[in-house]
């Protein structure tokens, strides 16, 4: 009944905190000068001791205990540190941050966008669109050398495969599902594995055919609360760059630096070489014996330690299924992204029924590896952008050059050179429109376009191009041969 | 006879130098505030800026002198709760017309005087229904 008056008064939030203590319990409040409120603690002992390296950020709403069905409160938001130089850098990194806001850049480069209608999934522009698949052609290329073979996986399949799999049971929240008219209850993938033991199963394996890649390129799906979205970074429906290989228990430790080495490479050519390990080894509860544990945590740690890269140990972190080693990324501005995994699995081959013939004739159960490298090819792109603040390396550009005529006199030299650069396998465009060169060089620094050849009567004369880069005001006049021969050749991931 | 010691005592012991960075201890793994009264022999540690514990600690206080601010800028909002995030710390508050940028220069800067007056910090253990009685009369003061 008090608690009723307190509400009516005003201190209702007080009134709220206090109901929601045990009753029988003391509360603990703290003291500045005369001014108090309800806290557990610690504090310091004066209010000078916290200094003034402190700053108020920012202000927005916030509902009371999170319910959309309470009031709106105001949340103002502060950062504080242990010195000028800490709050100087932090404030330096939230505004460099905030310059290269992927959404921002993807917006201004007409790269894709988000709609109400589909809260977490990526509406893609041509060019966006292009980008993605240059990726996904690197990847192609860099795991075909690597022996892997790529298939293809349902998008929806029966809720008795997830239970088997043991998803329904771990992930059911996530997963979308439909009821057919036939009364089946399907779910849309949230992870590729199941599906792709499916495809391993499909006719009788031997030692010989392994060890056995196969990869993926899968669109997964999980529902995850729309206040909790943000951009490319964290979407409901992504791409991922899977791949499982299934070997014997003598192989793992093999496979392991070899994905491991994949890895690495791969984010040189992307131009990530600060590049931070974390390891984590067998939880309390697991399955598998530990025999088979001791093998695959020591191929794992093998395989870091012949990288010579910083490593953390999480103990006890590791799946019920297996130890795994994440890779993660460091970006120009100095934050940490989690984009690659290597996961071993002791548990999910065996579940789903997957077997080889080992060389004593005995059927066995083979160990399956997980691997992603970009982890989702949405939030690898997003991460790009910012790395890069949309200036991307040449050969990932989604436009690599935009052939501009001075005036329409000179139109048809600029066709034949974009329709030239085409051919050589460049992403090429012409801009005919009826508008002035400064501002179609302004237009298309904006858009990142990293060279835009401008021709006159001059280049036409000479059969030359003038290139103008991103960036820069300096001109340098080429001739036109000499330049596809030089940037079709560019027109690759360093390690190709 | 055991004599009971402060966190603080503790590290005028070690150090002058260290008393003057102390911020708050570990008395047995729990964190504790400097001025805690310490009379059984227990494992203690001591936590500066430079320690995770240390800048969290700080973060709070933050906080604090954030509501502190408000509510003398602008009585009648109500605080809520605080607590300290990555990189900093947040307080709700309960008030009819929003906050402006300028409303958060002015705040920032009754903070950095609150900091200059340099108040006391102590804690008291109140029973529940002492509290509820005591908010009550605050609010019906508002």
């Amino acid at each position: 009944m008090q608690l009723n008056i307190l509400k009516k008064k005003g201190e209702i939030y007080k009134a709220e905190i206090i109901e929601s203590i045990p009753e029988g319990e003391d509360v603990s409040l703290y003291f500045h000068g005369d001014w108090h409120d309800l806290c557990r603690g610690p504090h310091l002992s004066s209010t000078g001791k916290i200094g003034k390296y402190f700053k108020l950020t920012k202000v927005s709403g916030a509902y009371w205990r999170g319910d959309s069905n309470n009031e709106m409160l105001q949340r103002v938001y502060g950062t504080s540190w242990s010195s000028q130089k800490e709050l100087d850098d932090y404030l330096n990194r939230i505004e460099e941050a905030e310059k290269r806001d992927h959404r921002k850049i993807g917006k201004e480069m007409d790269l894709f966008h988000f709609r109400e209608e589909s809260p977490g999934s990526v509406f893609w522009h041509q060019k966006g669109w292009s980008l993605f698949q240059k990726l996904i052609s690197y990847m192609r290329m860099k795991q075909e050398t690597a022996g892997y073979q790529e298939i293809n996986t349902p998008e929806i399949l029966d809720r008795s495969l997830w239970e088997k799999s043991g998803h329904w049971e771990k992930f059911g929240a996530n997963m979308y599902t439909s009821t057919t008219p036939d009364e089946k209850v399907f779910a849309i993938k949230p992870m590729n594995c199941p599906g792709c033991v499916q495809v391993f199963n499909q006719g009788l394996k031997s030692y010989r055919d392994l060890p056995l890649k196969m990869s993926e390129f899968g669109k997964v799906h999980r529902y995850e609360p729309s206040g909790a979205l943000h951009g490319l970074l964290r979407v409901r429906a992504f791409t991922q760059d899977d791949a499982h290989i299934f070997c014997t228990e003598e192989q793992i430790t093999e496979e392991c630096l070899t994905v491991t080495n994949l890895i690495l490479e791969i984010y040189k050519d992307l131009g990530f070489e600060e590049v931070i390990l974390k390891y984590s080894d067998r939880p309390e509860l697991r399955v598998g014996d530990d025999q088979v544990w001791d093998k695959s945590e020591a191929a794992l740690l093998e395989a870091i330690k012949a990288t010579k890269l910083e490593y953390s140990i999480n103990k006890g972190e590791g799946a019920f299924y297996g130890p795994k080693i994440e890779f993660v990324l460091r970006d120009a501005i100095g934050r940490d992204w989690q984009c690659g995994t290597l996961q071993v699995d002791l548990n999910l081959p065996g579940r789903l029924g997957a077997s080889f013939v080992d060389s004593d004739g005995n059927k066995k159960v083979p160990v399956m590896l997980h691997r992603a490298l970009f982890g989702s090819l949405e939030r690898f792109i997003g991460i790009l952008i910012e790395n890069y603040s949309g200036k991307l390396p040449f050969w990932l550009c989604p436009i690599q050059t935009i052939v501009i005529p001075i005036s329409s006199d000179f139109d048809d030299y600029a066709k034949q050179v974009n329709s030239q650069l085409k051919k050589v396998g460049l992403s090429s465009e012409v801009d005919l429109k009826n508008h002035n060169l400064n501002y179609k060089i302004r237009e298309h620094s904006l858009t990142k376009v990293p060279m835009l050849l401008i021709c006159g009567k001059k280049e036409v004369d000479s059969n030359t191009v003038t290139i103008r880069r991103l960036d820069s005001k300096k001109q340098e006049t080429m001739d036109l041969k000499k330049f596809l021969i030089k940037y079709s050749a560019l027109n690759k991931a360093p390690s190709i | 006879m055991k004599k009971s010691i402060s966190g603080f005592e503790v590290a005028e012991k070690i150090s002058k130098s260290l008393s003057k960075q102390a911020l708050l201890i570990s008395v047995d793994g729990e964190l504790k505030d400097l001025n805690h009264s310490i009379s059984k022999d227990s494992s203690i540690k001591i936590f500066t800026s430079k320690d995770k514990e240390g800048l969290e600690t700080i973060r709070h206080d933050t906080a604090h002198i954030l509501a502190m601010a408000v509510q003398e800028l602008f009585p009648g909002t109500q605080v809520t709760i605080g607590p300290v995030i990555e990189d900093g710390f947040y307080y709700d508050f309960a008030r009819k017309e929003p906050f402006t940028t300028e409303d958060l220069e002015k705040i920032e800067n009754k903070m950095k005087e609150i900091v200059d007056r340099d108040e006391k910090t102590y804690r008291e253990v109140w029973k529940r229904s002492d509290a509820i009685e005591h908010f009550k009369k605050k609010g019906r003061n508002i």
